[in-house]
């Protein structure tokens, strides 16, 4: 049995969904948004087991052989945004959460991927000695509250960006002069600051031993968001040479995450850097644009289970 | 310097500073993240600066750190603009992460990408660390359903309270040394083990990450595990 765990609208939740139930596997969804018919009962002994209930559905967990884990933050989910924080049913969602956390912890199964393997993705700076300690070069990066060593940096640098520290995604943008007069409001909060690489983005999806490489043409400080300025990337699909195939394949593997997003840049000498490492990617963006079969992949790889 | 890092509203912290006071203790809260000076170069850890206190401080002259926070929450950033204080929460977190994680000073606990102190462990991750290190367990059970009683938690026996290379709360040399190793097992300094009986021996039923301190013995042996002190041993 693969368990799917998350809401039938993600994208690549249902891209992966739609395809295991076409070629016949077995599928069990633990929808959050059903929060309200959901229950668990889990035992951790020397033994792993216990039962999921969705509605009149249930599924032994002992019976699941790989779990897609792509859950929305329960703060966020629909069903409760009204209630208050004491709210009983906020609370089951809650506890639902951390018992699903623990249970992908532990299991045996395949678990694509484990919270605590994603959990890097919410420091960037702390990933991004993880990711030099892998083998990748990552552009130099300053995070500071100081706005002196802000300039100094950028003066070192010539060009700058400064983006989110967390996993709270923000736009990555340049520093410019427009910006001086709020550089004091660094003082407030640490922020991040990395040296302006120019060249060519390539997003990698490594799946199990599958490398899915896409090629990236925007002239935006940040490709994600350059269609709201009226000029959308131009994505296709690419060839990596084999040795950084190789490479990627190996950060995966350090940051122990069967399923990574990785953020390249080849420089116009061929130099590559590495930005970042995104745990659980939203590759329907790029599997539309270069028709690269990335949820199929995934699906065969939770089917080969483990 | 010894660094505690803790909420401003940790009295607990507050008297831990006052009895290192000959060891150069300071206190370190979240609102310390909104005074110029901090920085942290990826790849270049001596370069680091922090500001302890209110005071810039180099790297270098922090001997130790005692970690007694495990987020930065919001309801302590009352200078920064309602609006702003979750996500400036969130990156002061994700900065001290990568902060503490660079250190080269002994730090208890040494953060993890989850926590800023410890491994973030659910209890069923300690009882199956505890099963790989040889130990016995009590299982950890959970039932989850919409309308569940609160569960009441299980009776326990003895906590050990590991710190460093010390054991305190029992002369047993079975449960001190399950204890020990269990600790070392997930790479933590300071640990409180939770013992159930169990016929007429003991399993582990529990962990504390968080121990009390505050006896006869433990706040020393807490200051020598950041000093490097003999006996104390510190997992890195």
């Amino acid at each position: 049995m693969i368990l799917l765990w998350g809401v039938p609208g993600d994208g690549p939740l249902r891209a992966v969904r739609d395809l295991l139930r076409a070629r016949g596997e077995p599928v069990f969804m633990l929808d959050q948004h059903a929060i309200r018919d959901t229950a668990l009962e889990l035992s951790v002994g020397i033994s792993i087991h216990g039962t999921l209930r969705v509605g009149t559905d249930a599924v032994a967990l002992e019976a699941i052989t790989a779990v897609y884990v792509r859950p929305y933050d329960v703060r966020r989910l629909p069903a409760l945004a009204a209630l208050s924080p004491q709210a009983a049913l906020r609370q089951h969602a809650h506890a639902v959460d951390d018992a699903m956390q623990a249970w992908t912890e532990v299991t045996p199964a395949l678990v694509v991927s484990r919270p605590s393997a994603m959990a890097s993705n919410g420091s960037k700076p702390y990933q991004a000695g993880l990711i030099r300690a892998a083998g990748f070069d990552v552009p130099d990066t300053l995070v500071t509250t100081d706005p002196t060593a802000a300039l100094a940096f950028r003066d070192r640098h010539g060009s700058v960006i400064y983006k989110s520290v967390s996993g709270v995604r923000s736009i990555v943008s340049r520093l410019g002069p427009e910006h001086r007069d709020r550089l004091g409001d660094i003082a407030n909060c640490p922020t991040q600051l990395q040296e302006y690489v120019a060249g060519t983005d390539c997003r990698v999806h490594v799946v199990g031993d599958k490398v899915f490489a896409s090629e990236i043409v925007s002239d935006s400080d940040d490709y994600r968001y350059a269609g709201r300025r009226g000029s959308a990337p131009a994505i296709r699909a690419c060839v990596l040479e084999p040795a950084l195939a190789a490479r990627c394949r190996h950060l995966a593997a350090a940051l122990d995450l069967p399923v990574a997003g990785i953020d390249l840049r080849r420089t116009g000498d061929g130099q590559w850097y590495c930005f970042e490492v995104n745990p659980s990617p939203g590759f329907t963006f790029y599997q539309e644009a270069t028709g690269q079969k990335i949820a199929e992949s995934i699906a065969s790889f939770l089917a080969a289970g483990r | 310097m010894l660094v505690v890092l803790a909420s401003a509203f940790d009295e607990v912290a507050a008297a831990v500073v006052a009895a290192w006071a000959p060891w150069q203790a300071a206190l370190c809260v979240p609102a310390d993240l909104s005074v110029p000076g901090w920085r942290l170069r990826v790849g270049a850890p001596r370069e680091t600066v922090a500001v302890v206190g209110g005071r810039v401080t180099p790297v270098a002259t922090i001997t130790g750190v005692l970690t007694r926070l495990w987020h930065v929450q919001p309801e302590e950033l009352t200078h920064i603009a309602a609006p702003d204080r979750a996500y400036v929460a969130a990156e002061m977190t994700a900065f001290l992460t990568a902060f503490l994680c660079d250190l080269r000073c002994p730090v208890l606990n040494r953060p993890s990408a989850a926590l800023l102190s410890g491994p973030g462990w659910r209890p069923e991750q300690w009882i199956r660390a505890a099963i790989r290190a040889g130990i016995p367990v009590r299982p950890a059970r959970r039932i989850v359903r919409p309308d569940a009683a609160a569960e009441h938690p299980a009776e326990v026996a003895a906590e050990l309270t590991v710190i460093g290379g010390r054991v305190f709360g029992t002369a047993d040399p079975v449960l001190r040394g399950w204890a020990k190793t269990l600790a070392a097992a997930a790479g933590t300094g300071l640990l409180g083990v939770r013992f159930a009986r169990h016929g007429a021996g003991y399993v582990v039923a529990g962990v504390n990450p968080w121990p009390v301190i505050m006896f006869p013995g433990g706040l020393d042996a807490v200051r020598d595990a950041l000093l490097g002190e003999p006996g104390a041993t510190v997992p890195q």
